[in-house]
């Protein structure tokens, strides 16, 4: 474990050096970061107009849902977007074998190479959109919610993780399938709604849905007290779950893996 | 006869890569199946409202991406291959894409009528012939000044080499205008009256109107010399970044 802190953390040097060098790309990636999340926050301001409550969320309650979701999701971004891009490249042109002669684990080491520092200021935007939210509308949150809030993103986060792996690891079959990671990006869009709104999906959607859905949704009723218990527990399970089964799942798969020549 | 021959080779290219195209059809899937679960929570859940984002399945199936695939052209030097052919780098881009729209589209097609009839939707569709064929010239023309807008975005890399900041930001002004997240009749006056200033509505939303049957001949003889309009000036935009990138380009060995 601490050997592979000290390896993130040397990683994390490498990837700031890169920052430094091409500033210009930092800033024009950081305009577009930010644009997407102008982009949520818009196309969430014209589905709520003329309303002022769905699927029991007022206006102000689902526009802090979507700073939460480009929270959560910016924060995925910095860490693993760029690393699950490069996926399918490094896997479809046999660059895996150089990953697996590493001595390190190979899962970490395709999870966490690159760091996407240009996503920070989106982060920050929609901190700064949601505390201004939270203010302007006179919801006080306890310290204890906070924390509360914290640790249940920390494992959204670990459960978005879990899935785009699961779903990457399928390349090691399909290695042309390099557009899943178009498909996963609208899939996390889903999370970017009420979770009541999928509930008339029928049984069998909502419930392969659910995890998904909480990982946005449940933080966010934790800043308005409602959130629940068994929606807690379920996400705590399913992030764990799915975690160890991505691990299982890689191990598996790499004996199917051919490289590019054999 | 020669482009339909590289169509056909295109199409069979596709054809290959069955998984691949199903997947992309799974993208452009998921938000038009959101946005209408949205709008059930709204208490709006009518016939029309239902057609369009059903409607809006097939136009992401059309929504070309061809500044995507073709990136690296410019940005990896490989358009000094397309230079010595005997063809048009924009007739070939045309053709080249083409079947990636049309085998999405169509399964876009399919899901409209499976919905339709098996969960016996009700679909609301123009159904006289000579509102079809013009729905259809719209649609066709709407394709092009899409093309052609994204086309001058890929020309763009002459100068900027990586577009991928550019292509994104104009994705996101795309999708509002085009009405991929509501309809456009649904937003204020001030706004629909921005919008529709921009190409963006002529590119999807006035075709998917025309195939609802919510377009009068009087919106016809309107639509129909703007999308003219915009083509013109889009494809004289192509011409001069064309002509004044190439002088730009440089790649391997040249």
């Amino acid at each position: 474990m601490k050997k592979l802190l000290k390896l993130w953390l040397a990683l994390v040097r490498i990837n700031f050096s890169n920052f430094i060098i091409y500033r210009g790309n930092f800033w024009g990636t950081a305009v577009v970061s930010l644009g997407w999340a102008v982009f949520s926050v818009v196309s969430m301001l014209l589905l709520i107009s003329n309303v002022t409550l769905i699927f029991g969320w007022t206006q102000v309650e689902l526009l802090i849902l979507t700073g939460v979701y480009s929270v959560i999701a910016g924060l995925f971004h910095i860490f693993f977007t760029a690393n699950f891009w490069h996926m399918p490249r490094i896997i479809h042109l046999g660059q895996l074998d150089g990953v697996l002669l590493k001595p390190v684990n190979s899962q970490f080491l395709l999870s966490v190479r690159y760091i996407n520092f240009p996503t920070f200021p989106r982060v920050i935007a929609a901190v700064l959109f949601i505390f201004y939210l939270l203010s302007s509308n006179n919801i006080e949150v306890t310290f204890l919610q906070w924390i509360y809030f914290i640790v249940l993103s920390l494992f959204g986060l670990l459960l978005f993780y879990s899935v785009w792996y699961i779903f990457m690891t399928i390349l090691l079959w399909q290695s042309h399938l390099t557009n899943l990671t178009d498909l996963l990006f609208r899939v996390m869009d889903t999370a970017k709604y009420p979770k009541e709104m999928y509930e008339n999906l029928g049984q069998y959607i909502s419930i392969f849905l659910l995890p998904f859905v909480l990982t946005i949704t449940l933080p966010t009723k934790v800043l308005f007290g409602r959130a629940s218990f068994a929606d807690a527990s379920i996400i705590l399970v399913v992030s764990v779950c799915l975690f160890f089964f991505s691990k299982f799942f890689w191990r598996y798969a790499l004996r199917h893996y051919t490289s590019a020549s054999s | 006869m020669r482009y339909f021959r590289i169509f056909l080779l295109f199409f069979e290219h596709v054809y290959q890569y069955r998984s691949r195209i199903f997947v992309w059809f799974l993208v452009s899937l998921l938000h038009p199946l959101i946005y209408l679960l949205f709008w059930s929570g709204r208490g709006i859940n009518t016939t029309g409202i239902i057609t369009y984002y059903l409607f809006y399945i097939i136009a992401g199936g059309f929504f070309v991406h061809v500044e995507e695939d073709a990136r690296p052209d410019i940005l990896e030097g490989q358009l000094s291959m397309y230079l010595m052919k005997p063809f048009s780098y924009l007739q070939l881009k045309f053709f080249s894409e083409l079947p990636w729209r049309m085998i999405q589209g169509s399964m876009g097609f399919i899901v409209l009528s499976f919905i339709a009839f098996v969960f016996a939707v009700p679909i609301r569709i123009v159904g006289l012939p000579h509102e079809i064929l013009l729905a259809i010239v719209i649609a066709f023309f709407g394709y092009c000044v899409m093309f052609m807008f994204k086309m001058i975005i890929l020309l763009t890399a002459f100068w900027t080499i990586d577009i991928s900041g550019f292509q994104q930001l104009s994705e996101m002004i795309v999708v509002i205008c085009a009405g991929f997240i509501m309809p456009i009749y649904a937003l204020s006056e001030p706004v629909q009256r921005i919008i529709y200033l921009t190409p963006f509505p002529y590119m999807i939303y006035f075709p998917v109107m025309a195939f609802m049957g919510n377009l009068s001949s009087s919106d016809y003889s309107r639509i129909f010399p703007v999308q003219v309009i915009w083509l013109v000036l889009f494809y004289g935009m192509y011409r001069t970044l064309w002509r004044k990138g190439i002088r730009k380009f440089t790649a391997v060995g040249i």
